[in-house]
């Protein structure tokens, strides 16, 4: 299933309980506990991913990363909405829907 | 061989981070003596020979049971597990024995056969480890080694010398935790495995024509020279990861600044265990590590025999080991 942007940017995504995350010093390991499989991440990737788990939807997480890094907000967001797609694929993130949504 | 630790009820000992009680009269090189460590939590792993036992219990096992690892040669079987939620890991090696480690690995049931010679170090070697790992261990492919107070890996894929560099440091005055596979608990504290270094052909040769201190040769065991060495008396905390390479040429030592994650979740001795708890707990073990242990490059380049590595890093731990003093 595709989602548009409109409707991403307000998804709000969390990391499912069967996939687990851990930082290391140049490189966030996200790992799949269904299937085994490890998934490297850059530390922007990673920070990313932090971010994502926390913000209540991704264009606030957009947001936030923007003001973080200093960036313009619709390259990041643009950026974003790529990495989750690649998350979304990869089954790391799941889209929580909204009660009575 | 001396024994472990004899009372009733069979022998006690320890070994890769538990306590083990064995009820039948097995010899098992490099368990002794006992160690000091007082402090391993939990019930003792009962090993056993019940043949029987496993053949019932594996035979009831449903639909659910998976492989969770294979090791061929060519098209020949050398090594299988499978895994079972009720019953547990069926460990079998094709011509030497097959064992059946319960759930909680408290109970390792054996079926030896009955003209192998390799069982008791295949039980040490394969056996426990993967007990030891159902029981909450990371065992990490490596060779581990004390020096001073604290224990050092040594980490390389078979065949670069992790053997022949280990014997050298042993003979350089280092105790020996294992060979090839050392157990880490959560605190990074290493636990010492069979006090055993097994010693391929070539690398045979490379330890030179005479006698070599701190070994003291056994026998052969599948076509491998077998050394009783000294064994700690208690479990160290890892002072540092020594990743060994190939290299053409370069310092023999480098250090790591950013220790990447694959080479420790690639260094795990255990594959076989593949639940999402063990899973989880092995990558925060390895961040654990890459966060507060020391990692270093070993370049074995052509030229540059064993001895004087380990002359090398023999110098190379003791200034760690000042340094943490």
């Amino acid at each position: 299933m595709t989602i548009d942007d409109d409707t991403l940017l307000k998804a709000r995504l969390r990391l499912p309980q069967h996939v687990v995350h851990r930082t290391f010093v140049a490189e966030t390991v996200v790992l799949n506990l269904e299937t085994g499989k490890y998934h490297g991440l850059n530390p922007t990737a990673g920070r990313m991913l932090d971010v994502l788990d926390c913000a209540p939807t991704v264009g606030d997480a957009a947001a936030n990363i923007a003001d973080e890094y200093e960036q313009d907000q619709a390259t990041v967001t643009a950026d974003l909405l790529t990495f989750c797609r690649d998350l979304l694929d990869r089954k790391l993130v799941e889209v929580v829907v909204a009660e009575g949504g | 061989m001396p024994r472990a630790d004899e009372r009733a009820g069979g022998f006690h000992a320890q070994a890769f981070g538990i306590r083990l009680v064995f009820q039948d009269d097995l010899d098992l090189p490099g368990l002794s003596p006992p160690l000091l460590t007082a402090d391993l939590a939990g019930a003792p792993t009962k090993v056993r020979h019940a043949p029987e036992e496993i053949e019932d219990l594996w035979a009831g096992a449903g639909s659910t049971r998976t492989r969770t690892r294979e090791i061929l040669d060519g098209e020949r079987l050398l090594l299988s597990v499978d895994h079972d939620a009720d019953r547990g890991y069926l460990l079998r090696l094709p011509g030497i024995g097959t064992a059946l480690i319960s759930p909680d690995g408290l109970d390792v049931r054996c079926a030896p056969d009955a003209d192998s010679a390799d069982w008791q170090s295949m039980l040490v070697g394969q056996v426990l480890p993967l007990a030891a790992t159902v029981r909450g261990l990371e065992v990490f492919h490596a060779a581990g080694l004390v020096r001073g107070e604290r224990a050092y890996l040594l980490c390389a894929a078979q065949g670069v010398g992790k053997t022949s560099l280990a014997a050298h440091l042993v003979a350089a005055g280092a105790s020996l935790l294992s060979d090839d596979v050392v157990a880490l608990d959560d605190r990074l504290i290493a636990h010492p495995g069979a006090a055993v270094l097994y010693v391929r052909d070539p690398e045979l040769r490379n330890l030179g024509p005479g006698p070599v201190p701190g070994l003291k040769r056994l026998g052969t065991t599948r076509g491998r020279a077998m050394f009783a060495v000294e064994r700690p008396g208690r479990a160290r905390p890892v002072g540092a990861i020594y990743f060994l390479e190939r290299a053409g040429s370069g310092e023999p030592i480098e250090a790591v600044q950013c220790p990447t994650p694959i080479d420790l979740l690639g260094a795990t001795f255990n594959l076989s265990v593949r639940t999402p708890a063990r899973l989880a707990h092995h990558l925060e073990l390895c961040g654990r590590l890459a966060e507060r242990v020391l990692t270093f490059r070993v370049r074995i380049v052509p030229g540059r025999g064993a001895a004087d590595l380990a002359r090398t890093l023999t110098a190379h731990i003791d200034a760690l080991e000042t340094a943490c003093v």
